[in-house]
């Protein structure tokens, strides 16, 4: 066995051996060498991994936001404008409309007086609110100045017009909204505040052209 | 602290962690460094495609790799096999137990000492290969012989010629 090296035999060979630290770019270069042969995966590649049901849950819930959105939408149309609305979305909202029927709930001016009328106001604006959530639906108060027009003789026909009526069974509003039938809409009239203020209303069906 | 590398391991096999890798890579790759630079006799270009090389094999054999050996261990075989790949492109003799003998030292390397060159660099690469490991590196005998994949004894005895081969040289050089 030869003897082993002694310490000064044993520092040449130090001094003789290629003594060099590691590149530090060496380290990259094999890692971008794994990564591209998908031998590893940065941390935050292992965070999305680790969280796939956190973005399918976003993606889903964008999803039905859009959907309820765009369904709200459709849903609030303003019966005045629905025309303007079936040109630009199309069929589907001609077909949600043909669905249902529609009605007119007249409001007559036999109420008692309220303590507070804003209170009053408010107290219709927001049942009609209530009624917009879940299909089509509008609502006027109508000012207490108005105009009977009638023809008086029928052989001279005369057109007579009476101002300023303000009497008790006259209307003073008017709710329409969507119903699926009559009894659907008798159970929406029912809940009218206008009702709590001992007034009366009568609810119409809205006769639509096929 | 071979439960370390073996957690590591564990850890890189699960999700292809790349801060587990990293680690790993810090734990060994000065070894791995050193053996291929001194191997190629100080090629820098060369060592850094060695050790590249080698890290790319031992990640894909991981799988493979039971835990006989330390992970040091196998990583430096790993290198030592890609440096014996590299020798025999240039067609350089490999074989340890063909350069058993002193004279695997040429007379034209003799006369081409002087004060400044490397003896390592000029010994044959099987001595270079055992007096790096065991006497730079400080690996035992069983070490080495799992590394070279040679019997234990293999590496004594080469040892011993990789010793007398240096001394000549160093000899030689001094006068």
């Amino acid at each position: 066995m030869e003897k082993p090296l002694s310490p000064q035999e044993k520092k040449i060979l130090q001094s003789n051996a290629q003594m060099d630290k590691v590149p530090h770019y060496l380290i990259n270069q094999i890692s971008t060498k794994m990564k591209n042969e998908n031998l590893i995966q940065s941390p935050e590649a292992l965070i999305y991994k680790s969280i796939p049901g956190f973005l399918t849950a976003c993606i889903i819930g964008t999803v039905l936001l859009f959907a309820g959105y765009s369904l709200g939408k459709l849903r609030n149309v303003n019966p005045s404008s629905v025309t303007g609305s079936v040109e630009q979305s199309g069929q589907s909202v001609t077909m949600a409309q043909a669905s249902k029927s529609k009605f007119i709930l007249l409001v007559r001016n036999d109420d008692i007086a309220p303590a507070d009328p804003m209170q009053q106001v408010k107290e219709y604006s927001d049942w009609l609110s209530r009624i917009k959530a879940t299909r089509i639906a509008d609502g006027e108060h109508l000012k207490d100045k108005g105009w009977v027009i009638h023809q008086t003789n029928a052989v001279q026909p005369e057109i007579n017009v009476l101002e300023n009526f303000t009497g008790r069974n006259e209307i003073g509003g008017y709710f329409s909204f969507e119903a699926n039938n009559a009894e659907d809409a008798l159970t929406i009239a029912k809940t009218c505040p206008h009702l709590n203020y001992k007034g009366t209303l009568e609810l119409r069906e809205i006769f639509q052209h096929e | 602290m071979k439960w370390i590398d073996q957690l590591l391991v564990a850890s890189y096999q699960k999700t292809r962690d790349e801060t587990a890798f990293k680690l790993l890579y810090h734990r060994h790759a000065n070894a791995m460094w050193n053996l291929a630079y001194n191997m190629v006799r100080g090629n820098k270009s060369e060592a850094e495609e060695i050790t590249q090389d080698a890290w790319m094999r031992a990640i894909k054999g991981l799988e493979q790799f039971e835990w006989k050996s330390s992970l040091r261990t196998w990583l430096l075989a790993i290198v030592i096999n890609r440096c014996k790949e590299s020798y025999r492109k240039r067609n350089e003799h490999t074989d340890l137990d063909a350069i058993h003998n002193t004279h695997a030292i040429s007379p034209a390397d003799e006369l081409e000492l002087n004060d400044s060159t490397r003896l390592i660099q000029i010994l044959p690469e099987g001595y270079r290969t055992i007096l790096i490991l065991h006497d730079l590196e400080g690996y035992q005998h069983h070490e080495i012989a799992a590394i070279l994949d040679i019997a234990p004894g293999t590496s004594k005895s080469q040892l011993h010629q990789a010793r007398k081969a240096f001394r000549k040289l160093h000899d030689h050089q001094q006068k």
